[in-house]
C-alpha cells in the first residue's frame, strides 16, 4: 500500500479497480456483520411480537393481567380461547377480532372486541400503525381507545360508530387528525357490521 | 495542522461548537423526539453510539479509502451502525423502539454524523476521532434533554414520566405538539448564542486590557 508514487502512474488508491474492490469488500464485511446480528436477534424480536399481540388481545377482552412476560402468558392461557374467527374470553364470552385496513399513510392493524350478546363494543387496540406521530399517531393513546369500551351497538344503524357531534355520534375524533380518525371508522364499521350480520343470522328467527 | 488534544475535543463538542445550538445540525430529530425525556435520552444514546463508532471506523480506514469515494464509504459505515442500533432497540427495548418509530432509521440522515466523519475523522487518528464522536453526541443529547425537559414538564407535567407538577397542573398542549419544539429550540439557541457572544466580548476586552 505504501508504493504509491510509481513513475507517472496513478497511485494505487486512485485506480478504479482499487475503488471498486475496496467498496465491495467493505460492503461484504458490513453486510455479514448485520446479517449475523439480525439472525441472532430475530427469535427475540419474534417472541416480543407474540407477547405484544397477546397483551393486545387481553386488553381488548378486558382481562386483567400482570405486566411481566410470565403474567401475560399465564393470563392468556387461562382466560382466552382461540377460535377460527378470533379470540373469546372464557369468563365473559366477549369476542375479539383482528382487523386491518388502510390509514392515512399505511396499514392500520389491531383488535376489536364485541360482547358475547353482540350488544356493545368491549375494547379496541392497535398493533400496527404508521400515522403521523403526535397527530394521527394519537389513536394509540388511552383516551382514544378507551372511549370505544362499552359503546352500545344499534343494530338498526348502517354504521355502528359515528363521531360526535354528528347525530347519533358515540365517539370523539382526534382534532387535527381528521383523515386518520375517519380511516379508523371506515375500517371498523364494516367489520362490526359483518360480525353482527353473522351473529344475527341465527337470532332472527326469534325476532320475527 | 495543529494537533488536537482530548481536552479541546470535549469543549468543542459540548460547548464551543455544539452541533445543535451553534452549528444548527441535526435539528430534524431534535424537534421530533423531544416531547418526552426518555425518548430524547434513547435517541441521544443511539446517536452517541453511531457517531463514535462511525468516526472510529472512518478514521481507521482513512488511509486506505480512495478520496473520491470516501462519502460513499462514510454513508455505508453510518448506515451499518444505525441498523445495529435499530436491531438492538427492537430486540431489547421494544417500547422505546415503538415510541421512536421511524426516527431511529433516520439517524442515518443526521448531519452531525456525516459532518464529523468528513471534517474530523477523515483527518485525525482513531482514538481522538472516537472521543470526538462521543462528545459531539453528548452535546447533541444535552440539547435534546434540555428541550425535552421543558416540553415534557410544561406539556405533561412530568419529568421522565414521573408526575412533578401536581394534580392542579394544566397541561400546555402546544408544548407536546410540533410547534412547541420550534419555540423551545429557538429560545435555547437564542439564549446560548447571547451568552456566548457576551462571554467572547468580555474575553476579547480582557485580552485588549492585558496587552
Amino acid at each position: 500500500m505504501r508504493e504509491e508514487k510509481k513513475a507517472g502512474k496513478r497511485p494505487l488508491h486512485e485506480t478504479y479497480y482499487y475503488s471498486v474492490i475496496f467498496m465491495v469488500v467493505l460492503t461484504v464485511v458490513f453486510i455479514s456483520i448485520l446479517a449475523y446480528l439480525n439472525d441472532s436477534t430475530s427469535e427475540i424480536i419474534e417472541t416480543a411480537g407474540q407477547i405484544n399481540e397477546k397483551e393486545s388481545i387481553l386488553y381488548v377482552l378486558g382481562i386483567e393481567h400482570g405486566s411481566s412476560i410470565e403474567g401475560i402468558q399465564s393470563a392468556y392461557e387461562e382466560g382466552v380461547i382461540e377460535e377460527t374467527f378470533g379470540f373469546v374470553a372464557k369468563e365473559s364470552g366477549t369476542q375479539a377480532f383482528f382487523f386491518s385496513g388502510s390509514g392515512l399513510w399505511g396499514d392500520i392493524e389491531g383488535f376489536i372486541s364485541i360482547s358475547g350478546d353482540m350488544k356493545s363494543l368491549e375494547g379496541l387496540t392497535f398493533t400496527k400503525q404508521s400515522e403521523t406521530p403526535g397527530l394521527g399517531g394519537r389513536i394509540e393513546e388511552m383516551w382514544y381507545k378507551e372511549q370505544f369500551r362499552g359503546v352500545e351497538i344499534d343494530t338498526a344503524k348502517g354504521s355502528p360508530l359515528v363521531y360526535r357531534p354528528e347525530p347519533g355520534g358515540n365517539v370523539d375524533a382526534i382534532s387535527g387528525a381528521t383523515s386518520t380518525s375517519k380511516a379508523v371508522l371506515k375500517i371498523l364499521n364494516p367489520i362490526i357490521r359483518e360480525k353482527l350480520d353473522q351473529a344475527g343470522g341465527g337470532e332472527s328467527n326469534g325476532q320475527d | 495542522m495543529a494537533k488536537i488534544k482530548a481536552k479541546d475535543v470535549w469543549v468543542m463538542g459540548i460547548w464551543k461548537e455544539n452541533p445543535v445550538v451553534i452549528q444548527v445540525l441535526g435539528i430534524c430529530s431534535a424537534l421530533a423526539v423531544t416531547n418526552r425525556m426518555d425518548n430524547a435520552l434513547v435517541m441521544g444514546v443511539g446517536l452517541i453510539f453511531v457517531t463514535a463508532f462511525s468516526e472510529l471506523t472512518v478514521s481507521l480506514l482513512r488511509k486506505y479509502t480512495p478520496k473520491h469515494i470516501r462519502m460513499m464509504v462514510q454513508v455505508l459505515i453510518i448506515s451499518a451502525f444505525v441498523i445495529i442500533v435499530d436491531i438492538y432497540l427492537k430486540a431489547y427495548l421494544p417500547n422505546a423502539s415503538k415510541a421512536l418509530g421511524p426516527y431511529v432509521g433516520l439517524i442515518i440522515t443526521n448531519c452531525i454524523i456525516m459532518g464529523r466523519c468528513e471534517v474530523f475523522a477523515q483527518k485525525n487518528k482513531p482514538a481522538i476521532s472516537f472521543l470526538d464522536g462521543i462528545f459531539n453526541g453528548i452535546g447533541y443529547t444535552l440539547v435534546l434533554l434540555i428541550v425535552a425537559f421543558a416540553r415534557e414538564l410544561l406539556g405533561f407535567g412530568t419529568v421522565f414520566g414521573i408526575s412533578v407538577m401536581g394534580a392542579g397542573w394544566m397541561n400546555w398542549v402546544i408544548m407536546i405538539m410540533p410547534p412547541g419544539a420550534f419555540f423551545m429550540l429557538a429560545l435555547l439557541v437564542w439564549l446560548v448564542n447571547t451568552l456566548r457572544e457576551k462571554r467572547e466580548l468580555s474575553a476579547s476586552q480582557g485580552e485588549v486590557k492585558a496587552r
